[in-house]
Formats: C-alpha cells, structure tokens, sequence
C-alpha cells in the first residue's frame, strides 16, 4: 500500500485500536494488519513517534504493565478527547472514501 | 545482535528539565516491542533466537534512531525554549558589553577634555601673576576742603579680600605727613573703607570699587579740627538754636556723606551749656535765640 496513504490515516486507525481497550504498541501493529487482512502493515519504528504525539496532545492516555522480569509494557488508551477526535476523522473518511467511490463509479448514488 | 546492547546510550547529553524516567521509558517500551518481535519470530515462524533479533530489527528500523527521535520529540519544546533563552541572554550580554564599552570611552574621552581643560586654565592661571591682578590704592586724606591740610595719623581700615588670602581679612595704615596712604598689592574687588580721626574723634565708612583702571586713587575730606567751641556759652533758663555741620566728605566718588549741615535744637542745660553729641558733629554754632 502507498505509504502516503497510510500515513494520513495511522491517527485514525490507531485510535481506533485502541478505543475499545488499552493496547501496546506491538498489538496495535498486529490488530492493524489482522484486521485489514495483512494490507496495511504499519512500519514499527514510526508507530511509536505517532503514539507519543497523540499522547502529547492528549488523545491518548498511557500507564505501565510490568510484563515479566525487568520488562514493561505501555499501554494506550484513547481519552475522551481521543474518541471525539476518532468520530470526527471516521466521519470525515467515510464522506471522503464515498466521494472517491462515487467518482470511481462503484457507488453513484453515495453522495446524495 | 540483541537490542539494547548492554552499556549503550543511544540518546544525546542529558538536558536540564529532562524528566526523571524519560530515557528508561523509551528503552523500555521500544525493547518491549522488539522482544515481542522476536518472541513471536521464534515460536511462529521457528526461527533461531539470533536469526528472529535479525528480522526483529529489520522490521523495525534503527530503534537507536527511533529512541533519539522519541527524546528529541519529548525534549525539543524545552530545549528550543533554552536555545531561545540562550540567544537573548547573549544578546543581551553583547549590548551589554557595548553599552559599557561605549560608556568607558565617554567617561575616558570626558577625562582627557577635562584634563585638557585643567591644563588650558592653569596655564591661563600661570600666566595671570598676583601682581598682575593686583592694583596700588592710593588715599589722600585732607581737612576740610580738597585743598586742605593734610590730614595725618588718620587710621584707614582696608577690609575685604587682600592680595594672597583666600578669606577676607584687613589692613590698617595711618596716614603719613601728606595725608596719604598707600595699599599695595591689593587685588581687584569691592571692599569696606573705614576712617577714624583721632583729632575729630570721628569715623566714616565707605564702600569702593577697585578695578583695573577705575578706583585706585581717592580723596577723602576729614572734618576740620574744631577752632572754637561756644557751646560753653552759660545762660541759664534760655532756648537758644544749634547748628552742625557734619564734615565727612568724600571728593570722589561721591557717596551719601557729601557735604551736609542740619539744625539742631537742644534744651539748655540748669548751667545753661547745650550739649550736642560730638561723635555726630565736630564744627558747632550756636545762635542765641532772644
């Protein structure tokens, strides 16, 4: 996939993983590729500078797991913020993704 | 290659306000992520633990790169706003240094105009000699009329600001046989004059002006000695009329004490004698009045 396009939308889809429940940065890899079916493979090393802006600005919110000996986890969760944030861009994308498709021809009757 | 190496620093110098655990979080977490890749390479894939660091990583990128990124993400407001502190304190050292730097000079420029100027006024100073500044006085004293005789040991008081003093002081002359006295050095100024006659019993005093040109000679008319004296006249229970004549004079310049006479009218005494202070007056007539 063009990694332009993914990389406008990582803010989404990050929130998105992690609104239902807290997750860490190597299960937000793994969640976006499983449910995309292996399209969209997030490049690991620039996951994390994504997460800790949205945490900077405050739509992600962050706390440690001790994962095993001398090993921590952190967890992200999406903050009320971060969900009003994910809601606007899913809405944004839908009329955007509609617009395309309409223009493509796959679906005509979808910016009525 | 296992990541992170032991003893490795990956990050820059430590920043002031850095926070405690920044550094410790960062590795933490991208080391988390990366035993995680490399758990996963093992069990799902069966790789061998040092072939899974080798997909692990190249999965991942440089995470020494991605370590001095989330630092540099996390430090760089507070370390532009020291760039930023950095840069107006030197600005403000650099003006400053100049503020001073221009300040010493004008204070040293100041000095050497002034020096110059002390130098200039000294020598003006050097070339005005005492004697040069200072004028004679020269005082004729007569009795009477400017043709009078000479009056002598009148003693003449010089007050004010004498050659070689600083603070006023005064000079005391009588005057000779010819009636005159003479003061020298004495520098410009105004000073105080006073005469006392010992024949007359009487006093004046003036003030005068000594200046280049302007004051160095001056006549003073003492009062003519008494010839006579009627106020001895003695007739009892009478009024009679006294006239004096107060005698001082100065011939030049002319002052308040010029030529003058008054009437006078005293009661007689039980003896009949009239008296009239004598320090007021010293030529003294009497008009019996019938």
């Amino acid at each position: 996939m063009d990694s332009q396009l993914l990389a406008g939308t990582l803010e989404m889809l990050v929130l998105q993983v992690v609104s239902p429940e807290p997750a860490y940065g190597y299960r937000i890899t793994q969640e976006v590729m499983e449910r995309s079916k292996g399209y969209l493979e997030l490049k690991e090393g620039s996951l994390y500078p994504a997460l800790h802006r949205l945490e900077r600005e405050g739509l992600l919110e962050s706390h440690w797991v001790e994962a095993g000996p001398k090993r921590r986890r952190k967890y992200y969760r999406a903050t009320a913020k971060g969900l009003q944030v994910l809601e606007s861009k899913q809405s944004e994308w839908r009329r955007f993704s509609t617009a395309v498709n309409g223009v493509l021809g796959s679906a005509p009757h979808a910016m009525a | 290659m296992r990541w992170p190496e032991a003893g490795a620093d990956p990050f820059p110098a430590p920043r002031r306000r850095e926070p405690e655990n920044l550094r410790r979080d960062i590795l933490d977490e991208l080391a988390d992520h990366l035993a995680l890749s490399v758990e996963e390479e093992m069990e799902v894939n069966g790789q061998s633990e040092e072939k899974a660091w080798d997909r692990a990583l190249a999965r991942f990128g440089n995470p020494d790169a991605v370590a001095r990124r989330l630092w540099w993400d996390a430090m760089k407001e507070e370390i532009i706003r020291t760039w930023i502190q950095a840069g107006i304190a030197v600005v403000l050292v650099a003006i400053a240094a100049l503020t001073a730097v221009f300040l010493v000079q004008n204070m040293r420029q100041m000095q050497a105009t002034q020096a110059e100027l002390i130098k200039v006024v000294r020598e003006m100073g050097s070339a005005q000699s005492p004697e040069a500044e200072s004028l004679p006085l020269e005082i004729e004293v007569r009795r009477g009329t400017p043709d009078g005789p000479p009056a002598t040991n009148v003693k003449v008081y010089l007050s004010g600001k004498l050659a070689g003093n600083e603070t006023s002081s005064e000079a005391v002359l009588d005057t000779d046989s010819d009636g005159r006295v003479r003061f020298y050095p004495v520098p410009q100024g105004k000073y105080d004059l006073r005469f006392d006659d010992p024949q007359s019993t009487m006093s004046l005093s003036v003030s005068h002006s000594l200046f280049a040109g302007v004051g160095s000679a001056l006549q003073v008319l003492a009062p003519p000695i008494p010839r006579s004296r009627h106020s001895s006249a003695s007739i009892p229970n009478c009024r009679f009329r006294t006239s004096a004549l107060w005698p001082w004079r100065v011939s030049k310049p002319r002052t308040k004490s010029a030529t003058s006479s008054g009437i006078a009218t005293a009661l007689c005494w039980r003896d009949g004698k009239a008296f009239i202070p004598p320090k007021q007056c010293s030529s003294v007539t009497h008009v019996l009045e019938e």
